[in-house]
């Protein structure tokens, strides 16, 4: 099964424990399905694993801006096409989505250089190119975010198993994404990040705050919202960050955590709501 | 479009192109509203019962133990726990647990509850009789070992190590030689 498939699947599980979120769940159906048909051969990576070895010791994630290769014609291509998926999907926006079409078809753009920049976490150009365009600057991160994401999880479905066994950052080893969940998984309840881009788990430990390092236990806690069993928020004290993880051993094993975090929307609100905020630890380039 | 840059900052994936496209976060925002949350603790120590030293996560809510689990990071058990372990929560949450101390006088079927004062005060009155009754200065060759063979401890696991360093000394103190600790076994 692949992980689009995957996705569909759970989407139509959750539909009858949370049907409230039933027309979010229609959108994000929506854009999985077309992901799903859309094959991402302008996406290439060019990565020697040896050569990897003493970076990723030192924290230094797989991918970086040297290690990428898009062919421009093709990532143009797929966005207009994603563009007019969002366009069909939505209520909303389609003024906003055509205009950024309009500007890669005239070559005001550069889709290869900000796709580079989403990988960095670098916001000045796509804010720049935003500010230029006068589009909401999350339209053109949404937009740009999604492809770099599929092209990067439609090439490492194609890859070998990439070990990292030592990997302990709190950022992705492979594209160096902030984790959109964890996991406690297995029957020991090992905690694990999910990358919000690529999809890649690792491994962490428990009692650490995946976005300061903080391993105090007593400015670590979690909160749980009623009614939502096997679904925590660990919180920072010291940074003031959070983190939605699942307990696998309680909701099952192996779950698309991009629709997980969508069926826990709730979790974000209420966490800002307690005043904490995503996590953004930078990684290093 | 009713997403800006503060509330893209707020979500991410699936809902941040849900709010892009205008469906629109309504009906998260409504499910969360009455939602009540309660904040949880997590504590790492070691299983009080063997010699193994296994870790062991404790959840507690204000001062309450709600769930012991084991710790996935600790190099000795990553995460397991033996059976007894497991129902480690029961030391704490437990209905049979003994609170208090009971005596259970020579030819007794019942244990009855007793203070601790007098507890205490029985089991130190019975070690200096027994210990004054068979002291031993000197052996049999004439060499001081001021000692006793009458009386024997063994230890438990649950202790660390320096409550094992307390113990011995007082257990020297005493004159015992049989001291035994279930490490050893």
């Amino acid at each position: 099964m692949s992980h689009h498939q995957h996705r569909l699947q759970r989407l139509n599980e959750l539909r009858k424990i949370r049907p409230q979120y039933g027309e979010i769940y229609d959108f994000y159906q929506g854009l999985c399905t077309f992901l799903q048909e859309m094959p991402s051969a302008w996406f290439a990576c060019t990565v020697d694993l040896e050569a990897w070895q003493p970076r990723r010791q030192a924290g230094f994630p797989l991918l970086s801006r040297e290690t990428l290769q898009f062919d421009e014609a093709g990532v143009r291509a797929f966005l207009f096409l994603l563009i007019d998926r969002l366009i069909d999907l939505g209520r909303q926006g389609a003024e906003e989505l055509q205009c950024f079409k309009q500007a890669l078809e005239n070559d005001a753009l550069s889709a290869a250089e900000l796709l580079l920049a989403c990988l960095e976490k670098d916001r000045a150009p796509v804010e720049k190119a935003a500010t230029q365009l006068e589009l909401p600057a999350a339209l053109l991160e949404y937009v740009l975010s999604t492809t770099l994401a599929h092209g990067l999880q439609q090439w490492l479905a194609g890859q070998p198993e990439i070990r990292f066994e030592d990997w302990s950052e709190g950022y992705c080893p492979i594209c160096g994404g902030i984790p959109v969940m964890g996991e406690l998984s297995g029957e020991t309840g090992k905690k694990r990040l999910h990358c919000s881009l690529c999809a890649t788990a690792w491994e962490v430990v428990r009692m650490k705050c995946s976005y300061c390092g903080n391993d105090e236990t007593d400015s670590l806690e979690y909160f749980t919202a009623e009614g939502d069993v096997g679904y925590r928020v660990d919180i920072c004290r010291k940074c003031s960050c959070y983190l939605k993880v699942v307990d696998s051993r309680e909701v099952g094993d192996g779950l698309p955590m991009d629709v997980e975090d969508l069926n826990t929307m709730h979790l974000d609100l209420l966490a800002q709501r307690e005043g904490f905020a995503k996590g953004k630890r930078e990684q290093k380039n | 479009m009713e997403l800006n840059r503060r509330g893209f900052l707020k979500l991410s994936g699936g809902a941040i192109g849900a709010s892009i496209v205008g469906i629109g976060l309504k009906p998260a925002q409504a499910y969360a509203a009455p939602l009540a949350i309660q904040y949880a603790r997590e504590t790492i120590t070691i299983c009080p019962y063997c010699a193994v030293g296994c870790g062991q996560i404790v959840h507690t809510q204000a001062s309450d133990v709600i769930n012991i689990e084991g710790d996935p990071d600790h190099p000795i058990n990553r995460g397991t726990l033996c059976s007894k372990g497991s129902s480690i929560y029961q030391l704490r949450h437990n209905k049979k647990r003994i609170t208090e101390p009971l005596y259970r006088a020579k030819g007794a079927k019942e244990w009855k509850p007793v203070s601790w004062d007098w507890a205490l005060d029985q089991i130190a009155r019975k070690l200096k009789a027994t210990r004054d009754a068979t002291f031993m200065t000197r052996n049999t060759r004439g060499q001081v070992v001021n000692r006793t063979d009458a009386i024997a401890s063994v230890g438990s696991a649950a202790l660390d190590n320096e409550e094992c360093y307390l113990f011995q000394k007082l257990l020297r103190s005493w004159g015992l030689v049989y001291i035994e600790h279930q490490a050893r076994i």
